[in-house]
């Protein structure tokens, strides 16, 4: 039985469940006893995979619960870590038998955590397969785009807060969202923490600015009929699973602003956030001050405790506390919602209501049609994003403008322009153009030799039909340049004369008819080396002037990427 | 190290890879050792009095100066004369045979003697005090005797940097806070496990165990990763055009411990340090592993790819450590009990390696020596080693540094959590420095399988 038959099983499912009403425990644990069943006994379930696949956050109580049902052929494989008794110095994590778990329990000193790690119809053959099993599942999210955020990605199934966490996608920095906790971590741990990574935080900010721009984006074009399915107290949860929230049309701006503002400042930060600002705003506040726990980050009941006087055990408990209390509330472990501004929850809550499952389902577990949905909706967006975001900087920036407009007319097509999403990608890019520019003027000057051989290139490589100007001296001794398509037929007899010199007057219009999309300045600078290219070409033979310009572009081209790769 | 660091940035900028590669050719590794030796005769000179009361003023001589009988100091470098060391040029020698036979992985002879030298010149040492065993070619240090009649030194005693001065921790630091060190992941490598790897790295993010387990892995603030990550299967890396399945074969263990990274880096900040065996550059410091080589993990802001050496600060506490190479030269051309007495050598010689760049390779810096060892660290460690030891040693100034010799994770499945107090191990579980052992128990669960068939 495949991964994907379980899912696919899960969510048929539950769209029946929705309408009777069936507990999501008991169709869970159905599907186990389904994949248990089955006379493969490679079929294996770990908690990871219930993890990846189910995405149902901590669920060892899920594996425990089913075991305790179904003991009967099922071979159980716990994960047991704590202290040792022979070494108290070694916390041990080890992987036992059900068979054998009483034995190995002794070993270590009291309260070892045992967790059912997997569970399986047989007896593994190779115990590799443990590994490998959960390896293929994580391997498949890694090989997700790198703009679908997925639970290997945001990590949102972990116990740990890490709210500092930020990953970049194409340029942009997203905020790791995963910060729902079974556990809060101390607050002077996340104080310091928050604090001593700044640098990391604003370099890498400042490398992929504006984040919140694309994931507005996304929340936009996402289709209604995932908000349709949640409840109303729920509305967000799906948007932020993805990574996106449900933001509107002034968030962007705000963002863009804000992203503008920082980049006056020179220094660009993560801005604020479209989610609500909940996590930009401790993260500004992270970098500013080294107080970072906001308390949107908290839930309402234990906020200000957490922030300043309780430390992680207390937390702990407390969180087992709510955990004992309902055998439901093990998904209290997970409400940690921000109850910020918005008052958008931060994570999926999982509670009984089958909506949520499928809810979850079509999200977390990506199926291919969302996917492909997800990824035309990224494109779109990107597109749209991109476009006016150029558009922004080439107002703002008058020294990009004007690269650009060199850009434009170096022949480079301006369809390149939208790409460069970032600003930092629009300086790159704009800073390669420079540095090639010196670097082809820097090779013109080298010699001589290369300027008439490289000039000629520069008018080969403009656009069709082609130009040449050739310069012979007529009947009264005077010189004339003349311009001749590539395609006629050229004269050869006046190409037999060559001048040593030309005509200025002569000069200028042949310049001034040169095409458009070749730079002007370049081509006024150097219309001297033009003729002269143009005499030694015609001294060559014209008929030979189209193939040889041709080659000693492609040189060119070769050599100047060989000096950029310098 | 900060300076280090910045030396360190060689591939950084491309107009600086060209300038150097344009000087590369002439550089010599003369160089180091003049710095070395210029930098560290200074500290010793001040030093000499605070030693040696008793000498008369200005004790210090060269090695030219000498006088017979006179007792005093001379400071230099140490070269020892080893008859075991190999040497290409043997190859070519009628002598062949003569020497005796070399122990494994260890070039020490018991009649290998120390000389000392200087811009004057060299000067053989004699004598029972400054057992050769411990040196190596490249310390310098300061030799407190007089010449003999047969134009040796007579070694009265031998005098070491010591720990250099130590930043002072500051007060009311928590507990609570730690930084996981591992080495010798070796992931593709058919002796590691990778079961191993996946249960670290699902107890660190907390993905593993009940709420105790967990507080314990939201107290981890760091980890580092102390080299040897990969190794790519050595069969394909003849220098010969590959095809593309052995291309991808190749390119697996990376992709793997991508994989693993990208789950370890969304969860905590991650140092990955280059090591030996690691696709980075032989010589030392070892340039960061590159980004492209990780594009899951690399887009994280925690995920650092970092020197080797790598020295980093957290709450003010200051961690050095290396991936090994240095410990393993010293290991090769002088003796200990333990790693962690090479690793206190080191400190006191104030020189993270001293037998760069005589046998271990090292780029050739002109104008500092980037080991040098300027300030104390508090925790300074060695990855891919043997076996797991700790130890905190104490210098004349009060200087305290937690010594932690890493060993390979693939070998032995031990990680080493390290509070960021440093102050020496108690028995509370929770204190001191800890390693974290996993184990799949995969011999043990195929026999019992075999029992229960």
């Amino acid at each position: 039985m495949t991964v994907q038959y379980v899912m696919d099983d899960l969510k048929r499912r539950s769209a029946h469940g929705g309408a009777l009403k069936i507990r999501r425990n008991q169709l869970l644990f159905g599907i186990l006893k389904d994949v248990v069943d089955v006379d493969d006994f490679t079929a294996l379930i770990n908690f990871n995979r219930v993890n990846l696949s189910w995405s149902l956050g901590q669920n060892s109580w899920l594996l425990q619960k089913f075991v305790e049902k179904h003991r009967h052929g099922l071979q159980v494989i716990y994960s047991l870590s704590g202290w040792l008794k022979s070494n108290p110095q070694i916390y041990h994590i080890r992987l036992v038998s059900g068979l054998k778990l009483e034995e190995v329990k002794r070993e270590f000193e009291d309260g070892c955590s045992v967790q059912v790690y997997s569970i399986q119809a047989g007896i593994l053959k190779d115990p590799a397969v443990l590994w490998s099993a959960e390896f293929v599942q994580s391997e498949e999210l890694f090989n997700q785009p790198a703009t679908f955020d997925n639970c290997l990605r945001d990590n949102r199934f972990c116990g740990v807060s890490n709210s500092f966490v930020k990953r970049s996608v194409d340029g942009k920095s997203i905020t790791v969202t995963a910060t729902a906790t079974a556990l809060r971590s101390k607050s002077g741990f996340g104080v310091t923490m928050l604090s001593k990574y700044d640098g990391i935080i604003k370099s890498s900010s400042a490398a992929f600015p504006q984040q919140e721009k694309t994931q507005n984006e996304h929340s936009k074009i996402l289709p209604s009929s995932h908000s349709s399915i949640v409840t109303d107290g729920e509305k967000g949860n799906t948007v932020q699973e993805v990574g996106a929230p449900i933001s509107n049309s002034q968030h962007g701006k705000e963002d863009i602003t804000s992203a503008h503002a920082d980049q006056k400042k020179g220094h660009i930060q993560k801005t604020s956030s479209g989610r609500g600002g909940s996590l930009a705003n401790l993260w500004d506040r992270a970098s500013a001050k080294p107080q970072p726990l906001s308390p949107s980050m908290e839930t309402s009941s234990d906020a200000p405790k957490t922030i300043f006087t309780a430390d992680a055990q207390i937390c702990a408990r407390e969180t087992m506390d709510i955990v004992s209390s309902d055998e439901e509330g093990h998904n209290v472990n997970y409400k940690r919602d921000s109850k910020g501004r918005n008052g958008r929850k931060r994570r999926v809550v999982l509670d009984s209501s089958d909506e949520d499952i499928k809810d979850e389902n079509a999200m977390s577990l990506a199926s291919p049609g969302f996917q492909k949905e997800q990824l035309a909706t990224d494109s779109t967006c990107n597109a749209k994003n991109l476009t006016g975001k150029g558009c922004v900087n080439l107002e703002e920036q008058k020294s990009t403008k004007l690269e650009i407009k060199t850009l434009k007319e170096a022949g480079t097509p301006p369809v390149l322009l939208p790409k460069d999403d970032s600003e930092g990608a629009l300086k790159n890019k704009t800073g390669w153009v420079s540095s090639s520019e010196k670097v082809q003027s820097h090779f013109r000057g080298a010699t001589d030799k290369n300027k008439k051989e490289i000039l000629p290139n520069s008018v080969s490589t403009s656009p069709k039909p082609r130009k040449l100007l050739k310069t012979c001296i007529d009947e009264r001794g005077r010189e004339v340049s003349e311009i001749i398509w590539e395609g006629e037929p050229a004269d050869s007899g006046a190409n037999e004369k060559k001048a040593a010199t030309i005509n200025g007057e002569n000069r200028l219009p042949a310049a001034n008819k040169a095409p458009g999309d070749v730079h002007s300045s370049s081509i006024s600078a150097s219309t001297n080396i033009l003729s002269k290219a143009g005499s030694k070409k015609t001294a060559k033979g014209g008929a030979k002037d189209p193939k040889q310009g041709n080659i000693l572009s492609f040189f060119k081209k070769m050599l100047i990427r060989n000096i950029l790769r310098l | 190290m900060e300076a280090a660091s910045a030396d360190m940035e060689i591939n950084g900028d491309q107009k600086t890879l060209h300038r150097k590669q344009s000087l590369y050719q002439p550089l010599q590794y003369s160089q180091i050792y003049f710095t070395r030796l210029h930098h560290m005769r200074t500290i010793l000179h001040s030093l000499v009095h605070l030693w040696k009361p008793h000498l008369p003023d200005d004790p210090v001589n060269t090695v030219l100066g000498l006088e017979q009988g006179k007792e005093c100091v001379i400071v230099g470098t140490i070269y020892k004369h080893m008859k075991l060391k190999p040497s290409i040029l043997e190859e070519y020698s009628k002598e062949r045979s003569a020497g005796p036979l070399v122990r494994p992985h260890n070039f020490m002879h018991s009649d290998d003697p120390l000389v000392l030298e200087d811009e004057s010149g060299r000067v053989k040492g004699s004598g029972g005090r400054g057992d050769p065993s411990i040196f190596v070619t490249g310390v310098v240090a300061g030799l407190h005797g007089k010449e003999t009649g047969e134009g040796d030194f007579l070694v009265l005693d031998v005098l070491e940097a010591g720990l250099a001065p130590q930043a002072p921790i500051p007060p009311g630091l928590r507990e609570d806070k730690y930084v996981v060190l591992v080495s010798g992941l070796s992931v593709g490598s058919s002796a590691s496990n990778p079961l191993q790897f996946q249960l670290l790295v699902d107890h660190l993010t907390g993905h593993l165990g009940d709420e105790k387990e967990q507080s314990i892995a939201s107290q981890i603030v760091r980890l580092v990763i102390a080299g040897n990550s990969v190794e790519l299967p050595q069969g394909l890396l003849a220098g010969q055009n590959l095809a593309s399945k052995d291309q991808s074969k190749l390119f697996e263990p990376i992709k793997e411990l991508d994989i693993l990274l990208t789950q370890l880096a969304v969860a905590m900040p991650v140092d990955i340090m280059p090591g030996l065996n690691d696709p980075a550059n032989f010589a030392l410091p070892q340039q960061p592993l590159h980004r492209c080589l990780f594009p899951g993990a690399s887009a994280y802001n925690t995920f650092t790819s970092c020197t080797n050496p790598h020295s980093f600060e957290l709450d003010n506490i200051r961690f050095l450590g290396t991936s090994g190479q240095n410990i393993d030269d010293l290991a090769k051309y002088s003796d200990a009990t333990e790693t962690l007495d090479f690793m206190g050598r080191t400190l006191r010689w104030r020189h993270l390696a001293p037998t760069a760049p005589n046998t271990l390779g090292c780029y050739p810096f002109t104008d500092r020596d980037p080991f040098l060892i300027e300030s104390c660290p508090h925790v300074y460690f060695v990855g891919n080693q043997k076996n797991y030891e700790t130890r905190v040693i104490k210098g004349s100034e009060g200087q305290s540094v937690r010594l932690i010799s890493i060993p390979k994770f693939s070998e032995t499945g031990i990680a080493v959590m390290v509070p960021k107090r440093h102050q020496a191990p108690t028995k509370t579980k929770t204190k001191g420095a800890h390693s974290i052992r996993l184990r799949s128990q995969l011999s043990e669960w195929g026999n019992h399988q075999a029992q229960d068939r």
